[in-house]
């Protein structure tokens, strides 16, 4: 049940977002006729203000929000662990320089940020994608330096280095496949950071323009009509909860199953 | 004869429950009468540990439990006794100390607050009585300046303190019998000496019996009374220590004092005990042993031994000890070990010539990292290894050995000096010519395992160095290779596809002496590479370091502590003492004719396992000083016992014939030697 849940929950919402490509929608096409008409028969979730099936247009934002989420943390964990761990093994001025940037950015408030750099690249999804991942590569980037200094002095690497291994060789042998583990999990709990990160920018009008649909945008464009048809709401909101709790408990028992591994691979000395 | 003070009946515990239980303690039996020492001897995963957390009836929760036999103390069954009863005997008549000082130690209470526990607990002392009582056995333990130390808390004590705390805190309870679970494991061989010094001391004192638990044959010559041999969950034979000592019967016990290496055995391979102890998960039908003795013949697989009694209550579980089982001709028959190869070539010009090496570690305080001093790890080292010869480096822990292996490799760049090998300047090359040179030197480290990367199959990893050196042909020759390395160090080429993790101790360290050998070194650093393992383990990598040797023509820095390792193995010794070298010369010599008060305390220090003769141990005042800020003069001055004024203005310079060099005034300086003045 904790596993089945969430999974299901989160195959169900990657299938969605690929399904948006093959099956036939029609997400703003106006029904005039149906304007906030609430769910029922034809339209499972309903209209919205516009007429518009919100069933069709809850598709369509899974497409953004999953397509958001991994960019982004594709995107911020490559480049976090990339930094991180050549600033950790490097170490001396370079890694000073790091520290400072990453203390920058963790003292800035994140999504303030995403907003600044959002506003300034105007709105849009690639540009959505390009200000979350600036914000996010410096958990990856924190994680992978700590992880880094606490291995790089582990007699494995001192024996790879004594063999003649280059530096390149040691971090992509030596390092990274032990530091994996706290990655993907950091990774896991990424997509639902994310997920809330994106509806929040697009709440506030930075990301999907309109006709485009997005969760955050659909929450937006329900606010106003609240007391009249709370389904325009509710079915996003339910959306972004699912999909936020889900990937919240599956990372609890990847950390779970994870670091039960390492402890018998390590602990059997 | 007087009651016993513990008698266990029969013994059995058992871990975990219905097909994968194991019986570590099965059927055992022994008694210790008050004031006597027995020890429990064999190596790990006997039995050893589990049978005294059973006495005690601390076997780990839920999955252990006694499930036959009792344990009789004066006269009453522990086995029987509720929980609540059970805690006045903890403590209060039996009183356990434990291999790790660190780790038994609460390192968030001072160390008089964790005495004054036991003495509120057992005897309802509180308040002013308290107090003085903890300083009482504070001192009792050997610990000075006490009512300082008292209020410390275990991190600003040192191992050899930590352990006198231990002993202080099961003192207190003023038990009947103390339980000492390899006291001294952890703890530098001269420390070893005080701290057992102290445990007879304190038993002659108090009158109490102690149950020793250990693997060395020399501790327990020199402090037990009766000694008991385990293997597999079984005692294999008692008996008392003198006659042990001159007459082992059982094989197995016969393989330990073979296989432990000293002088006398140096052209001769060291005995080995082949395969592993049995699992016992499994119902035996034989003896234990039988899968690994060298005489066993086929009644030992159908029938089990019985105990058999011998004469002055020497015990045996073997068939060969019984007189009803005649044993086949072809067994009995004393075995000779095999001796070594001649060595083939020998002694080449100088491989390895070190001079002067110093490494210091700069010490940061504040917020701008100031550099407020130096850790003087190694300070001004000078040694030579000629081609196919031993070097070993001794000392004890944190003198700069190590550091001194890793500088020789560059692993960590020396602070001054010059390291020649084979007449090229290693401490001027850098970045790829480094690296290219690399296969030329290996180092095989303490821990087999923490020096292996535990997410590659084994394979891989004794594969790598080829692959960064770029040597040994193709993949598919490279995998042959691997094989033959493989069956070179005695293991089996299928494993090539496991993980580290799927390997005992030994085997790790043979499968780091393949990934050294692949890239077919010349110079060889060791660093400690057996005092991880089992003595019968210990000796199958002597034999084969020492087999790999002869072969190949390698030369090895072998870095120890252990001296009959050194003994067995290197033909000249270097003695460290806080970061310079104070005895340097060979082997025979040095062993035999120390000249260096250090050397000799070390030496004497070193349990032996001649039975009976009284021996003269130096005994060491203090311990190592810290190499942030060694003492002035001589390093030793303060702990050694033939200190003159001479040696607290200035360092001694070097003295002694050509061969056998020294760094003390008691020995007069070479007229053209050169006067050191730091």
């Amino acid at each position: 049940m904790r596993v089945w849940f969430p999974a299901g929950v989160l195959a169900l919402w990657g299938l969605l977002a690929i399904s948006v490509w093959i099956l036939p929608l029609t997400p703003n096409l106006i029904h005039l006729e149906h304007i906030l008409t609430p769910p029922g028969p034809g339209a499972w979730l309903g209209y919205d203000d516009l007429g518009r099936d919100i069933g069709e247009r809850l598709l369509v934002g899974a497409r953004t929000s999953f397509l958001v989420a991994v960019w982004v943390v594709s995107l911020s964990a490559l480049l976090g662990t990339a930094v991180g761990t050549v600033s950790a093994y490097w170490g001396g001025l370079w890694d000073r320089v790091i520290v400072q940037v990453i203390d920058i950015f963790l003292a800035f408030p994140g999504i303030l940020l995403a907003i600044a750099l959002a506003g300034l690249l105007g709105p849009g999804i690639d540009n959505v994608v390009m200000a979350l991942a600036v914000v996010g590569w410096v958990g990856y980037a924190r994680l992978s330096r700590a992880q880094v200094l606490s291995l790089k002095h582990r007699e494995h690497v001192m024996a790879a280095e004594s063999l003649g291994s280059g530096r390149v060789r040691i971090m992509i042998r030596h390092l990274l496949p032990l530091m994996a583990a706290p990655l993907i999990i950091e990774a896991t709990f990424g997509v639902a950071a994310v997920v809330i990160a994106e509806a929040g920018l697009s709440f506030l009008g930075l990301g999907v323009q309109p006709p485009g649909a997005s969760w955050g945008a659909m929450i937006r464009d329900g606010t106003r009509y609240m007391l009249v048809a709370p389904h325009l709401v509710l079915a996003p909101g339910a959306a972004i909860c699912a999909v936020v709790l889900s990937v919240n408990l599956l990372g609890d028992r990847l950390r779970d199953r994870l670091d039960k591994r390492l402890i018998t691979a390590t602990g059997e000395t | 004869m007087s009651q016993p003070l513990i008698r266990l009946d029969n013994l059995t515990v058992r871990i975990g429950s219905g097909d994968g239980a194991v019986r570590p303690v099965d059927g055992v039996s022994f008694e210790i009468h008050r004031g006597e020492t027995f020890a429990l001897l064999g190596e790990s995963g006997c039995g050893k540990s589990m049978t005294a957390l059973a006495m005690l009836r601390l076997l780990p929760q839920p999955a252990g439990r006694i499930t036959g036999g009792h344990v009789y103390l004066d006269g009453e069954d522990l086995t029987a006794l509720p929980e609540v009863e059970m805690r006045r005997v903890r403590g209060r008549r039996i009183a356990m100390i434990f291999q790790e000082p660190m780790t038994s130690l609460n390192p968030v209470l001072t160390i008089g607050d964790q005495i004054g526990e036991t003495l509120r607990q057992h005897h309802r002392l509180t308040g002013r009585a308290a107090r003085e009582r903890v300083l009482e056995l504070l001192d009792a333990v050997g610990i000075p300046d006490v009512k300082r130390r008292q209020a410390e808390y275990p991190h600003q004590l040192s191992g050899g303190m930590k352990q006198r705390v231990m002993i202080a805190i099961a003192l207190a309870g003023e038990p009947d019998l103390l339980i000492a679970d390899e006291p001294t494991t952890a703890l530098d061989v001269t420390i070893q000496a005080q701290v057992l010094e102290l445990l007879q001391r304190l038993q002659r004192d108090t009158h109490m019996a102690i149950l020793l638990i250990s693997h060395d044959l020399g501790i327990v010559a020199g402090m037990a009374e009766r000694v008991a041999v385990m293997y597999a969950g079984q005692l294999v034979e008692e008996a008392t220590r003198n006659r042990f000592y001159a007459e082992a019967r059982h094989p197995y016990s016969r393989r330990l004092f073979e296989s432990l290496p000293d002088v006398g055995k140096r052209d001769h391979a060291l005995a080995t005990i082949p395969g592993f102890v049995p699992h016992l998960d499994r119902e035996f039908s034989g003896c234990r042993f039988a899968d690994r003795c060298d005489r066993v013949w086929d009644y030992c697989r159908s029938h089990a031994p019985s105990w058999n009694l011998g004469s002055e209550r020497h015990h045996v579980r073997c068939h060969l000890a019984d007189p009803s089982v005649p044993a086949p001709a072809s067994v009995v028959k004393e075995r000779t070990p095999s001796r070594h190869a001649d060595s083939a070539e020998a002694a080449g010009g100088t491989l390895l010539d070190v001079r002067d090496l110093q490494l210091h570690f700069p010490i940061h305080r504040g917020v701008f990292k100031r550099v407020v001093g130096h850790v003087h790890a190694v300070d001004g080292v000078s040694l030579a290894i000629p081609q196919g010869r031993t070097l070993a480096l001794v000392g004890e822990s944190g003198c700069g050995k190590t550091t001194v292996g890793k500088a020789i490799l560059q692993l960590l760049r020396p602070t001054a000096g010059s390291v020649r090998f084979d007449d090229i300047e290693l401490t001027r090359l850098s970045g790829k010519r480094l690296r290219r040179r690399r296969r030329d030197f290996q180092f095989i480290f303490q821990d087999p395992y923490s020096s292996m990367n535990p997410r590659m199959r084994v394979g891989d990893i004794v594969e790598e160095g080829m692959i960064v050196q770029g040597i040994g042909g193709s993949r598919a020759e490279r995998r042959r290779r691997v094989a033959e390395l493989f069956s070179q160090v005695g293991l089996s080429a299928e494993q090539v596809q496991r993980y580290p993790h799927e390997f005992s101790g030994g085997q790790r360290q043979r499968i780091c002496i393949a990934r050294a050998l692949a890239v077919d070194p010349r110079l060889v650093i060791c660093d400690e590479p057996t005092s991880a393992l089992d003595v019968s383990v210990q000796a199958q990598i002597l034999n084969l370091l020492k087999h790999l040797q002869i072969r190949l023509g390698l030369s090895y820095l072998f870095i120890t502590h252990n001296l009959s390792v050194v003994a067995y193995l290197a033909d000249r010794v270097a003695v460290m003492y806080l970061g310079r070298i104070v005895e340097e010369g060979p082997v025979a010599e040095v062993l035999e004719h120390p000249r260096h008060p250090y050397t000799q305390a070390l030496l004497s220090a070193v349990p032996r396992i001649e039975a009976g003769g009284e021996r003269r141990v130096i005994r060491l005042e203090g311990e190592l000083p810290s190499p942030a800020s060694p003492p002035r003069g001589c390093h030793f001055h303060p702990r050694c016992p033939a200190v003159m004024p001479a040696c607290r203005e200035s360092y001694p310079g070097e003295s002694g014939d050509g061969d056998h060099r020294v760094r003390c005034f008691l020995y007069p300086p070479d007229t053209a030697g050169r006067q050191t003045a730091r």
